[in-house]
């Protein structure tokens, strides 16, 4: 493939040297380079199913525009020229001194591309890249099939494998830490999704100190953890969340939910109660349901289409009767819990900085 | 134990030096879902960036050029070099001189370069108008338009105008090539896009601040008179330092132009020539 291309990616590389050498000089050349590679890469996100986000009101310069902010940044002489690009490939040991193998230089701007632009839009709302929608699309499937459990613990979804005998209900749920380290070693000893997930719960049963199932949302964190550590490209800086960073969001979430469930209680679904659209059991079962919801939401900043929550919660009810009686009190209830939620969120000084909700 | 997604990269490239670990990674391949998804993406990135025409760049990308470029030459100062030549014992006559024997008209004095940016700097005189003056030449307009041109020997300095031409009126018949002249880049610069303003209302005033990522920061003052319209300039920070010293600026709409060496607590007044033009701002420290 590289021999493929071998004649334009000497011809791209050498821009890399000489604006490496003469930055100045070169500045308009290397520009355009990264202008199209980083415009590509953004093209390959979005045929792999990722949807970005949206800058300005034109959708057809929408890949323009945002290829033209990320470059702002990546392109940027707060501490020196261009120095995001000139500490990495100095960090990298590539210098336009030295006599280097020009694919090497070419590989190395083709990582800082890909992973400056996939930094970037994890920083942008709404943005899910395609590793993650595929990891938790993945885990879902495998998790609703055969061999392993659902249960409903304190309003949140909990897998155990169906072939587990002891329960071990009366000990812990194993902590995040210890999980992420199982989700770690299986992955490294596995090659398949449905086996890595199989492995995660055996290792788990081993563990005799804790239960023998892990709520779902913490499963699907930690497997989007690891993968991202191990799958994703890394330009070097950090590219996502530290354990840190992702241990106090899940704090803030946890002190979020009652507050919002809360206040949604007594806002919203009182108020559709009173009118009698539903039951007062029926309010109680959305509010489990938007519980489940804003965990997923929360963690990782993305979360299901609305009605599977609800049929979690329903599930002896059908599409028409949700679509007739339900969607309208239902979502009227999780928008405003949505927007309650990012309130609190945003407004909890223990995570400013790390996600922008 | 998967290989890292360089290695599968390089494998995919044939850049992998090691045959061994290219037959491993290979055979990984057939098997790893984890894997093969990279390989995909890697792939895919490829024939994306190559079997595709490369579009144009928009016209909004090329006026970011131009900012990330003002920006990353901001608050440089160049040293610049004496052209040394053959001919340094005379005067080196430009190609437009006029015939040998008559008093050129225009005569370099002397020439300085500098690398990175690549700029030259004459020195010139004109003998009909019996002034000198410098001209910097360089790549971009930008580099050389607006930009201050120092002598620290005699700590002088000079701003060029949008040619990248300054006077030397008053230096005159001084020993040019003995001094270290040097090009000082613009501490800061503020744009101000055309301005808004409604052309019934006479009287009209509005105030907005101004920051950059370095920490300067300056308040403006738009005043619609009778007589006409003008801005106060007001430099609060720069660097994050509200206690700067003293300060060249230069505030330039068009072809006009107003430069003030100021301190902390003055106030720049500039009346707009041409509302219909955007205005920039250059702090030089």
């Amino acid at each position: 493939m590289g021999i493929r291309y071998q004649d334009r990616i000497n011809h791209d590389a050498g821009i890399i040297v000489e604006f490496l050498k003469s930055p100045h000089k070169h500045f308009m050349q290397f520009y355009k380079l990264c202008f199209h590679y980083t415009k590509k890469h953004l093209c390959s996100l979005k045929r792999r199913g990722a949807v970005l986000p949206k800058i300005g009101s034109n959708p057809e310069t929408n890949l323009d525009d945002i290829t033209n902010d990320i470059l702002g940044i990546l392109l940027s002489s707060a501490r020196a020229p261009y120095n995001i690009v000139f500490d990495y490939f100095t960090k990298h040991g590539i210098s336009p001194e030295k006599n280097q193998d020009g694919f090497l230089i070419y590989h190395r701007f083709t990582i800082l591309i890909r992973g400056f632009a996939n930094r970037e839009l994890y920083k942008i709302r709404g943005y899910e890249n395609p590793q993650t929608r595929k990891i938790k699309r993945r885990f879902k499937d495998i998790l609703k099939g055969p061999g392993y459990h659902e249960s409903i613990i304190g309003g949140r979804e909990f897998f155990t494998l169906e072939a587990t005998g002891n329960l071990r209900q009366d000990k812990p749920v194993i902590p995040y830490e210890k999980l992420l380290q199982i989700v770690e070693n299986t992955y490294h000893e596995n090659i398949s999704y449905v086996k890595w997930c199989l492995k995660i719960f055996e290792a788990i049963d081993k563990c005799g100190e804790y239960q023998n199932g892990i709520f779902r949302h913490e499963l699907l964190q930690a497997a989007i953890e690891i993968s991202s550590k191990h799958m994703e490209i890394n330009f070097g800086e950090r590219d996502n969340l530290s354990s840190i960073e992702l241990a106090l969001i899940r704090q803030a979430v946890e002190r979020a939910i009652p507050k919002t469930l809360d206040w949604v209680s007594e806002n919203v679904s009182r108020g559709f109660v009173e009118k009698e659209r539903i039951t007062k059991e029926e309010s109680e079962l959305f509010l489990k349901a938007i519980e489940l919801y804003l965990w997923d939401f929360g963690c990782d900043g993305s979360h299901d289409k609305y009605p599977r929550y609800y049929f979690v919660l329903f599930p002896d009810k059908d599409q028409n009767f949700y679509l007739k009686n339900h969607k309208y009190p239902f979502e009227t209830m999780i928008n405003s819990a949505r927007d309650y939620f990012i309130d609190l969120l945003r407004n909890d000084s223990t995570i400013n900085g790390i996600r922008d909700y | 134990m998967h290989p890292s997604r360089s290695e599968i990269e390089m494998y995919l490239a044939g850049r992998l030096d090691d045959d061994k670990k290219g037959f491993e990674i290979a055979e990984h391949l057939k098997e790893c879902e984890f894997c093969g998804e990279i390989a995909e993406e890697f792939k895919q990135y490829l024939d994306l960036l190559y079997e595709e025409e490369e579009s144009e760049m928009p016209l909004r990308a090329y006026q970011q050029v131009r900012t990330l470029h003002i920006r990353a030459l901001e608050r440089m100062s160049i040293p610049l070099k004496l052209i040394k030549s053959a001919y340094d014992e005379e005067v080196a006559y430009l190609a437009a001189d006029g015939s040998e024997g008559e008093t050129p008209e225009i005569v370099n004095l002397a020439t300085f370069f500098s690398d990175h940016p690549e700029l030259i700097l004459k020195i010139m005189r004109n003998n009909r108008e019996n002034h000198d003056y410098v001209e910097l030449i360089g790549d971009e307009p930008f580099q050389v338009a607006n930009v201050m041109i120092r002598i620290p020997e005699i700590d002088r300095d000079l701003i060029t105008d949008s040619n990248g031409v300054a006077s030397l009126t008053d230096l005159k018949d001084t020993h040019y090539d003995q001094f270290s002249w040097e090009i000082k880049m613009p501490d800061a610069v503020f744009h101000l896009e055309q301005l808004e303003y409604d052309p019934d209302k006479t009287e009209y005033s509005k105030e907005l601040e101004l920051e950059t990522d370095h920490g300067d920061k300056i308040r403006i003052r738009f005043e619609g008179k009778t007589e006409g319209k003008q801005i106060t300039v007001n430099i609060l920070q720069l660097e994050g330092e509200s206690d700067f010293g003293e300060l060249k600026v230069l505030i330039s709409q068009a072809d006009f132009r107003f430069i003030k060496t100021i301190s902390r607590k003055d106030i720049l007044v500039f009346n707009l020539a041409d509302p219909e033009a955007g205005i920039e701002i250059r702090l030089f420290k």
